[in-house]
């Protein structure tokens, strides 16, 4: 399993590099010259001069690109234009709040998606099913932003439950945050949780373990759930990169101080080496937790397992039955 | 004589869907509420003067209630919010079918590209695709309006490059499907030439998916532009957009809670009937996906 985990992490170097390269590209169109941010309107040509070779801007493109590569390996980000503070630094200080928000929110569309979900694949056509089908295309048609801000309304506004910004008062002030996030992966997750049961339920395998007398929270515990969880699984995996887009919307709604507040106020004041450093960060999580979900795969479902294993990859265990 | 054979069966091919179609209740429901929309922003300028009614500030009547002037009240700077919301949907609109349409056709080339000559071309289209589509699309077009600076032609560009990879690698799945194909091979074996392959062979069997796709893209486009636009880099006020509507209402609507209900049910209501209509066609084209 180590070899196949090292292997993976092999190939997400090159992809990371190319993510680098791109965000790097993209920036390089960012209209207005940082050294005129920096110093001001009335900078003298030499000092000009002076702060762009300081800056290594003289540099053509791709010897910039590998010296920031460099500087990343090295843990360095660069510094702000406007106030010389490590970009590093800042990020290093938020990133905990927005992986704390993405998590929970995933948490929370897991737990709810999930169950409701399978009720509604087993009693299919009842008013639970009715229920949530009409509450995921709802949930799937909202802007989040808006969830946000009418939960705002209502729960802190009116009802004084929660705060309304900030992550002042610890978990509580993340609650309001997660709903907002989690909305549109909930809906996900109970379409596609939905789906993959209905399949596997008609499933032949299904139909013996009945046929055999097995209880029906067994089946559906055992058989079903099992079998449906993989493609659920993936969906989770492949929807958290959107989940930490999201979280940039989610977090200018409630003020917290996470990445995504960072990146947006980075590109108001068109601060590139922020702007770059939060993507940089953001990708790379991202990268990180798809490796984990495959991982995590290869722990479900047996098949995939054997799969590596003939790659010469893992070593399997093999039960011998009593 | 055989022209008139094909379009004889196209015919009753689209009577057939349509039939499904009409069954899907759900379906037909968005489809009239989608049509109301998009009648709704192409009548804007009947009803309502842009300069006069969407952007000039009246201080005089803020934050009306509704009334038989306002029908549904006026916003922070006393304008119409119906008529805003009308030219809203224009706008809304006007960017999701742009990005829609800029994302599905490059991407429907390079999928082509990669799917049908395969090889090494493949592999390096592919991987330049996982790359774009490692970076969140959201945050793909963050970064983009964030270089290129915020307007409403910068948000189209945005989105629709951030779109591009999946439809590539949705195209490229089906072309590849495809290609080995009896009536494919058998093309081929009399001398098509590449081009006609695609274009007359290929290309009719993966329209319908493609349309499908196209249409349940633009739900979420409609909400990343509403989305772009709330956090600043979209639409600039005072255009009206609904996002952008939004967004200026933060700090209004605890005592005017309908300055937030009315555009986000206005992005509600469009999204969830263009769903409702991308569903529908999905399962009214293919039966067996249901």
């Amino acid at each position: 399993m180590l070899k196949y985990i090292v292997r993976r992490l092999l190939i997400m170097l090159p992809i990371i590099l190319g993510i680098i390269f791109i965000v790097f590209s993209i920036l390089e169109f960012t209209p207005g010259d940082p050294v005129s941010m920096i110093l001001g309107q009335d900078a003298t040509p030499e000092l000009i001069k002076l702060k762009r070779e300081e800056l290594g801007l003289n540099k053509p493109f791709l010897t910039r690109y590998i010296t920031y590569v460099l500087d990343i390996v090295r843990g360095d980000f660069g510094t702000m234009y406007a106030s010389g503070n490590s970009v590093g630094e800042a990020i290093a200080r938020r990133l905990p709040v927005t992986l704390e928000l993405s998590i929970l929110s995933i948490l929370l569309a897991v737990i709810v998606g999930i169950p409701l979900g399978v009720l509604s694949a087993v009693k299919q056509y009842s008013i639970i099913d009715i229920f949530s089908i009409l509450f995921a295309m709802i949930l799937s048609a909202m802007p989040g932003f808006w969830l946000g801000l009418m939960l705002i309304l209502i729960f802190s506004t009116k009802l004084g439950l929660f705060p309304s910004f900030g992550v002042g008062d610890g978990l509580i002030s993340f609650i309001l945050p997660c709903i907002t996030l989690s909305a549109t992966y909930t809906a996900v997750i109970v379409r596609m949780t939905r789906s993959c049961m209905l399949e596997v339920i008609n499933q032949d395998y299904v139909r013996t373990a009945r046929a055999k007398g097995a209880t029906e929270s067994h089946i559906i515990g055992k058989h079903a759930l099992r079998n449906a969880m993989l493609p659920v699984l993936t969906t989770v995996g492949m929807y958290f990169g959107a989940l930490m887009g999201g979280a940039v919307i989610a977090e200018t709604v409630f003020s917290l101080p996470g990445l995504g507040t960072l990146l947006v106020s980075g590109i108001t004041a068109k601060d590139t080496p922020t702007v770059l450093g939060c993507v940089t960060v953001i990708a790379t999580s991202i990268s990180l937790i798809n490796l984990s979900v495959d991982v995590a795969y290869a722990y479900i479902d047996p098949r995939i397992k054997a799969q590596y294993a003939s790659m010469g990859l893992v070593k399997v265990k093999v039960r011998k039955r009593k | 004589m055989r022209m008139k054979g094909r379009t004889e069966r196209a015919e009753g091919q689209f009577i057939e869907i349509w039939r499904r179609f009409k069954r899907n209740k759900a379906a037909v429901a968005g489809l009239v509420v989608f049509s109301f929309v998009v009648l709704m922003a192409l009548s804007a300028d009947l009803f309502f003067n842009y300069e006069e009614d969407v952007i000039r500030q009246n201080a005089m009547e803020r934050f009306q209630p509704p009334s038989a002037e306002h029908l549904l009240g006026t916003d922070q700077y006393g304008r119409d919010m119906l008529a805003r919301i009308v030219y809203g949907a224009r706008m809304s609109l006007l960017i999701s079918l742009s990005v829609t349409v800029m994302s599905t056709l490059p991407g429907l080339v390079v999928g082509f590209i990669a799917g049908y000559f395969g090889g090494k071309l493949d592999s390096i289209l592919m991987r330049i695709c996982d790359m774009f589509m490692a970076i969140p699309a959201l945050l793909m077009a963050i970064t983009i309006v964030a270089a290129l600076g915020p307007s409403v032609t910068n948000l189209i560009i945005a989105l629709s490059i951030s779109g591009i990879p999946s439809t590539a690698r949705f195209t490229r799945s089906m072309v590849l499907r495809l290609r080995g194909e009896e009536f494919v091979e058998s093309a081929r074996a009399v001398g098509t030439s590449d081009f006609r392959i695609m274009y007359r062979h290929i290309f009719p069997n993966i329209v319908s998916l493609t349309i499908v796709n196209a249409t349940l893209s633009l739900g979420s486009m409609i909400l990343a532009s509403a989305g772009l636009s709330f956090i600043g880099l979209g639409v600039k006020p005072p255009a009206p957009e609904w996002g952008a509507m939004l967004s200026n209402a933060r700090n209004y609507f605890t005592d005017h809670p309908s300055l937030l209900l009315i555009p986000g049910a206005a992005i509600l209501i469009t999204v969830l009937s263009v769903n409702l209509l991308g569903d529908g066609l999905r399962d009214a084209l293919d039966p067996k996906t249901k």
